[in-house]
Order: C-alpha cells, then structure tokens, then sequence
C-alpha cells in the first residue's frame, strides 16, 4: 500500500520534470504598437512545445475613452503535426460616458516558431475568425480580423459592421527568402473602430458564443421530450 | 349549445382505449429517464465555451 502511493507519488513528479520543459510563456500582445503582455520575454516555441495565459488590462485614448481588454490564449508547435494559434479577445468601452470621438483599437497577438530542421515553411494556412460587435457601438463602428504568417495574411475577415460573424478562410504561403528560416511569427490582428458616442458597456470580441446548429438538435430534442413527458403527466393525471 | 355541433353521430365516435395504468406509468419512468439525460446535454450545449480565433499550418517540412 505504502509501496504503491510512493510509486505514484514518484510518478506524478517525474511526470512534471519531463512535462516542464515543453511549456514555455511566449506569446506577446500589443494594442496600437503599445507593448501590454510578454514584453521583456518571448521566447519561440519549438518542437513539442506550448504556451497559454490570460490578459486583462485597460487602454486609455488621448481624448480620455477608456477599454478594457481580456481573454485567453494558447499556441502549440510540432514540426509534425505544425503551429496552431488561438485567441478570444474581448474589447470593452468602459466610459467614463459616451465616448467622445471614435477610437480605433488595433490589438495584435504575436507568436513566433522556431525549428532549425530541414527545409520549408511553405504551405497551406488556415484561420476561423469570429467576430462581434454590439449594436450599441457608435456610429460607423467597423470590426476585423486576420491570422497572418511572416507578414502574408491567410484572408482579412471584415470590415463588418455591429453583428455576429465567423468566417474560415485558407491560403497556400510561401515566404520567398524566408522560407528556410528557422523563424516562423504568427499574427493575430484584431481590429475594432468604436464610432462616437458609443456606450459604455459596448463590447467587441474575436469569440462566437453561440451553440452550434449540431449541439442545437440535442437541446431542442432534450427539451422536446420533457414537455412529452409532462404533457403525459397531465393527461394522466386528468384522465 | 347545439346539440348536434356537440356530438353530432354519437355512433361514429370510436371508444378511446385510456391504457393499462401500469404500462402508461413504465413509459412515463422511460420518458422522466430519457429527459434526465438529456437535461445535462442541453446545459452542457447552452454553456458551450466560447468559439476563439484560431490559426493553423504545416511544421517545417
């Protein structure tokens, strides 16, 4: 018994040793060239490697507008199975009133890949890129967004005016000179303009919350069948 | 009332047969059942976490 728990114990922390090193902080995010996360370190992620963390903060304009920015985000590296990026940023006009003149926020998510192997970058990309934007943004408020590797973009989604979008889009890249660079940078580009007078409390995401068609049936069946059910009852009962 | 809008060929109308109380209660069980199974599914596919932006592409290859 004693055997068995020092066993598992040993397990469990040799587990850890060899997962530690293949998790790695290593993603940066700024809003309009102002660096917010992962800015003294940023370190690429190499093969076998991953990283994810959260981000809230605040970003004021010039003319006072306050925003709050938060979300999560994660990104892996294999040279087999290859990069993948993801993020769900939610941008918040706080106030301190209506805002007062329109604001554009440009929030970008970088991430960079390193791998010395032989020999390409080269190849097909892909993004699913959904977007929100409340309706009580200010007029001619505007929201995109774009995955881009080595500077190409995969497609820009947008610009779309307030609504619920989500877009999948594909590209065949290929990096010229830098293709054989062991660097390969991932953006994520996100950009929101809030019109005038937006009000406070208007959001802005790069996330689709609601349930999709096939998780839907479920539901509606779920809920088809304790109506039945009661319905039953109730005849039942009356009868 | 009319009598006849009411029950206009009291012949034509067939008996309803109401059931056997016990088997209408064994459906019913199986209904209460099914639906306690399906309740977790829909408040699991209403809570769904929210769909992020994502990007993906090959390794070096």
């Amino acid at each position: 018994m004693n055997l068995t728990r020092r066993a598992t114990l040993s397990s469990l922390i040799l587990g850890l040793t060899f997962c530690a090193p293949f998790t790695a902080k290593s993603a940066s995010i700024d809003v309009n060239g102002t660096c917010e996360v992962g800015c003294l370190v940023s370190p690429p992620l190499s093969n076998g490697q991953s990283t994810s963390g959260t981000f809230d903060f605040d970003y004021t304009f010039l003319d006072g507008d306050i925003y709050n920015v938060a979300g999560n985000y994660s990104a892996t590296y294999s040279t087999l199975d290859g990069s993948t990026i993801s993020v769900d940023p939610t941008v918040t006009y706080e106030g301190p009133g209506k805002s007062v003149a329109a604001d554009a926020l440009d929030f970008n998510l970088s991430q960079d890949y390193f791998d010395t192997s032989c020999c390409t970058w080269a190849g097909t990309y892909y993004e699913t890129v959904p977007l929100f934007l409340a309706s009580t943004a200010g007029p001619g408020s505007k929201i995109s967004g774009q995955v881009l590797y080595d500077d190409k973009s995969v497609g820009l989604v947008g610009p779309f005016n307030p609504g619920s979008y989500s877009v999948s889009k594909s590209a065949n890249l290929d990096f010229g000179a830098l293709d054989t660079n062991p660097t390969l940078i991932a953006d994520f580009e996100f950009t929101v303009k809030f019109g005038k007078n937006t009000l406070p409390g208007t959001d802005a995401s790069s996330t689709s919350a609601a349930p999709e068609p096939a998780m839907a049936i479920p539901c509606g069946l779920g809920l088809i069948l304790i109506y039945c059910g009661l319905r039953r009852r109730k005849d039942s009962r009356s009868n | 009332m009319d009598p006849e809008k009411q029950n206009p060929n009291p012949e034509n109308v067939e008996a309803v047969d109401p059931g056997d109380p016990v088997d209408r209660r064994k459906t019913l069980i199986q209904v209460g059942k099914f639906a306690a199974y399906a309740a977790p599914f829909t408040v699991l596919a209403l809570s769904k976490k929210a769909e992020a932006a994502t990007g993906h592409g090959p390794g070096k290859h």
